[in-house]
């Protein structure tokens, strides 16, 4: 099925393999690289699931399968794309794992290497205990990391019962469980083709390329699907805690505010997190009545961001900043957001324009095309669907964010600062 | 790169027409010689004036229009590039015919207002925005003490010494000299002595970039570039203690070659093969075979003639990482390792160059890259093509090991 969207000059190739496997191809002409990715909808969230009964594996196995999933019996398949000249990686998320390459000659050969290593596991118990050392590593590095320690120590704090509280990369204490049958039974569950999309973009013919992609999958059998259920937790609207300090030897204090919101998914959850970004802009850029204010007594700056995550089950938004004073800023933030909104069409049509900008510079670089699109098609949004979705926002629409999304109870405040 | 237009006429415009993209990006950059006594006023210049212009003496208010016109994106930043201290002004804007108006020449004019009419008056910028950007200066100063990585390779650099060790935003001493009466002589000085370049990468022509830039054209002055000179150093050695998890150990190769040298080229293979890709001889024996690291690189700097590696290990493990880091170079330097992998280095190369093309910014970065080396980006695929194992023994025997910096987790 060929999708145009002449409002932002792209064209979009959507087919549904036989074996379930989605795929998506998109042509920029003019283009040097070729960039795919072959994304599973399985992240460190899915910790319990049903397969012929309940499983409950290690937290952080999902990056470890990611990390695992490149080394064959044959080597390392960094090497084989890297003979191919193309430059491979992978990254796992709360609610997704992708494997990609970017390439510039060889597509077709490094398209096989991408789908046919991620479909084909290969776990000795020897690698996996080797893999613990340079996870462990990686685990230690983050925990150096004090903006890292600070994002998931808000996000621990916000979260009753919820997985997502729990660091994607695990601990080195859950990763040590971690076995090669542990392994073979997540890759069952979550790599098959009906759990994945397929995305290449670049200077291809969507033809060849789709009949490259049916052909590799008509030779391959699949297992019917074994994944019946994943645990679905029940977690309150309100935040577990209110407060958090972690004592790290910083130069500067970091805070960050985060908002517990309800999550909603496919068409909605875009909806929903369209308007809560252009509540955000209009709110805190530097163009706000509020920024000013800040800025002239010193307690914001280029610092502070702020951002909205928004997935099938959970959602928040964080504002983050960098101060000495970090309690003055948080009581100064906190104090407007429980004042009556005030904002009018013409900050609305700004921001949507400034929103629309955004979104179409983004648009030049096939990796935010291919990440962001499989993102949403996981969930059952269409990303070229944006535009028209930003357009139809109404200023009712805000105020009502507004009132849903900062409650005092639904805000945690986590800081990093010297003991 | 065939289609990049350059041409001279009080500025130096380099020009790249297409329309594969979406938007239009153009690039003002000020380079003067570096030097630690101008060092802070001009790193903190170019964060003063993007806040506000004469016209629009506000953040709120120089802002508004830039959202107003599809979030017509300034950035502007300062760096070292090898004996210049650079100040760029980065203007990216969506293309007129997206939005059916024309937001292009509308944002340049913007852009002139920042470069032409600054938030000045008797002689200073506006003494808040000065303070409230000195103080987060400081503070971006200090936080280098948070990013173990950065202040690693800094604390390595300071051991070097010359051009090196002069940290790219000043001492926090020598910000405390700087008064909003400074920046603005730093800024006089800037539009009158500095070398002026323009890159603009987009659905423009020619004719329209030398129209829409015509009011600069009365600034700047021709300043020849000046390269570093290969300097004498003593090998040195520093450890230090900090409460961290993982240590960083940072080392500094001098590699005495000519920049604009086709060798300085094929220094890249050497790195590539020492420990620039994930096939590399570090990445394969430090972190794949020893599993001592999660992360162990290296970085050729042609301008600067050195060649950097780091890793991140165990304290423990700092004596054997090092040795293997030796041995890694002493392969290289004795020829030994397979045609396979000197093949896929070049093609990882290859690889690089051809998708510039692909991200306006990854362009200007090569067009203001390629005023120092003197060849075509067809040119240096050639010479990539046509490097061989004895080019690589011979390139990697020039390189002497001149510092080490560690710095070490509570653990050891």
């Amino acid at each position: 099925m060929k999708l145009d969207f002449p409002n932002v000059g792209e064209t979009i190739h959507h087919v549904v393999l036989d074996n379930g496997l989605t795929v998506y191809l998109l042509k920029k002409a003019g283009y040097e690289k070729t960039y795919a990715t072959f994304t599973t909808k399985y992240g460190s969230i899915d910790r319990r699931f049903k397969t012929d009964d309940w499983i409950e594996v290690p937290d952080g196995i999902a990056h470890f399968l990611e990390h695992k999933m490149f080394e064959k019996e044959d080597g390392d398949v960094f090497q084989k794309f890297g003979q191919l000249g193309a430059s491979a990686n992978a990254f796992t998320s709360f609610t997704r794992t992708a494997y990609l390459f970017g390439a510039t000659s060889n597509v077709e050969a490094n398209l096989k290497t991408l789908i046919d290593f991620v479909q084909d596991p290969y776990f000795t118990e020897a690698s996996v205990e080797k893999e613990k050392g340079i996870i462990g590593q990686e685990i230690q590095m983050y925990q150096d990391n004090a903006g890292w320690r600070l994002y998931f120590g808000l996000i621990e704090a916000m979260y009753e019962a919820h997985p997502v509280k729990i660091d994607i990369a695990g601990t080195i204490e859950s990763i040590s469980a971690i076995t090669a049958a542990d392994l073979y039974a997540c890759h069952q569950a979550f790599y098959h083709p009906s759990n994945m999309t397929l995305f290449v973009v670049g200077n291809i013919d969507p033809d060849i390329v789709l009949e490259q992609i049916s052909s590799n999958q008509a030779a391959k059998t699949f297992e019917p699907p074994v994944l019946t259920e994943r645990e679905h937790v029940q977690e309150p609207r309100t935040v577990r805690l209110a407060t958090r300090v972690i004592e790290m030897d910083v130069s500067v204090p970091k805070v960050m505010i985060g908002y517990k919101d309800t999550p909603r998914a496919g068409e909605d959850g875009m909806k929903q997190e369209l308007a809560v970004e252009l509540l955000m802009h209009a709110l805190f850029d530097t163009t706000a009545p509020l920024y000013a204010e800040l800025y002239a007594e010193g307690l914001i700056d280029d610092a502070f961001s702020f951002d909205y995550t928004s997935e099938e089950s959970f959602a928040f938004a964080v504002l983050s900043m960098e101060t000495p004073h970090v309690d003055a800023f948080v009581a100064r933030i906190t104090e407007v957001l429980e004042r009556p909104l005030d904002i009018g069409n013409e900050t609305l049509d700004r921001k949507k324009r400034m929103m629309k900008g955004q979104f179409l510079k983004a648009l030049n670089s096939p990796e935010f095309i291919a990440n962001q699109f499989s993102r949403y098609a996981l969930t059952g949004g269409n990303m070229f669907d944006l535009p028209e979705l930003l357009d139809a926002v109404t200023l009712e629409e805000l105020y009502d964010t507004y009132d849903r999304l900062f409650k005092p109870d639904q805000r945690t405040v986590c800081v990093v600062k010297k003991p | 790169m065939k289609g990049i237009e350059q041409f001279r006429n009080q500025l130096h415009y380099s020009v790249y027409p297409t329309d594969k993209f979406k938007t239009t990006t153009c690039l003002v950059s000020f380079a003067a010689p570096l030097s630690a006594e101008t060092i802070a006023d001009r790193a903190l210049l170019p964060y003063v004036m993007e806040k506000a212009t004469a016209a629009y003496p506000s953040i709120e208010l120089f802002h508004t229009p830039l959202e107003q016109l599809y979030d017509a994106s300034l950035f502007a930043g300062a760096s070292k590039v090898g004996k210049e201290h650079v100040i760029q002004f980065q203007l990216e804007v969506v293309n007129d015919r997206l939005v059916g108006e024309p937001v292009l020449s509308q944002a340049i004019k913007l852009l002139e207002e920042v470069l032409l009419r600054p938030n000045v008056y008797d002689g200073a910028f506006q003494p808040l925005i000065v303070e409230q950007e000195s103080r987060l200066q400081r503070q971006r100063i200090e936080s280098v003490y948070d990013d173990k990585m950065r202040f690693a390779q800094q604390r390595l650099q300071e051991l070097l010494g010359g051009e090196l060790a002069i940290p790219s935003l000043g001492t926090l001493e020598q910000l405390d000299q700087v008064t909003p009466r400074s920046l603005y002589e730093a800024y006089t000085s800037m539009i009158k002595h500095d070398r002026i370049d323009v890159y603009v990468v987009g659905d423009v022509t020619r004719d329209q970039v030398t129209e829409a830039f015509l009011p600069l054209e009365t600034l700047g002055s021709p300043l020849v570039r000046e390269y570093p000179e290969p300097v004498d150093r003593e090998f040195q050695r520093l450890e230090e203690q900090q409460d961290v998890k993982q240590s960083k150990l940072h080392l500094a190769y001098e590699a005495n070659i000519d920049p604009r040298s086709e060798d300085a080229i094929k220094m890249q293979v050497v790195n590539g093969l020492f420990g620039g890709f994930p096939h590399s001889k570090l990445f394969m024996n430090v972190r794949e075979k020893e599993s001592l690291a999660y992360y162990a690189a290296s970085q050729y700097s042609s301008l600067s003639r050195m060649l950097f590696v780091y890793a991140g290990i165990d304290a423990l493990n700092q004596v054997k990482t090092e040795q293997i880091i030796a041995d890694q170079l002493a392969d290289l330097q004795a020829g030994e390792f397979d045609d396979m992998t000197l093949e896929q280095t070049k093609e990882m190369l290859f690889h690089q160059r051809r998708q510039l093309g692909d991200s306006p910014r990854q362009l200007i970065a090569w067009m203001s890259g390629s005023d120092i080396r003197p060849f075509s980006l067809e040119e240096e695929m050639a010479i990539l093509a046509r490097t061989t194992r004895e080019d690589v023994a011979a390139l990697s025997s020039q390189i002497k090991l001149k510092a080490i910096y560690c710095l070490k987790g509570g653990t050891a």
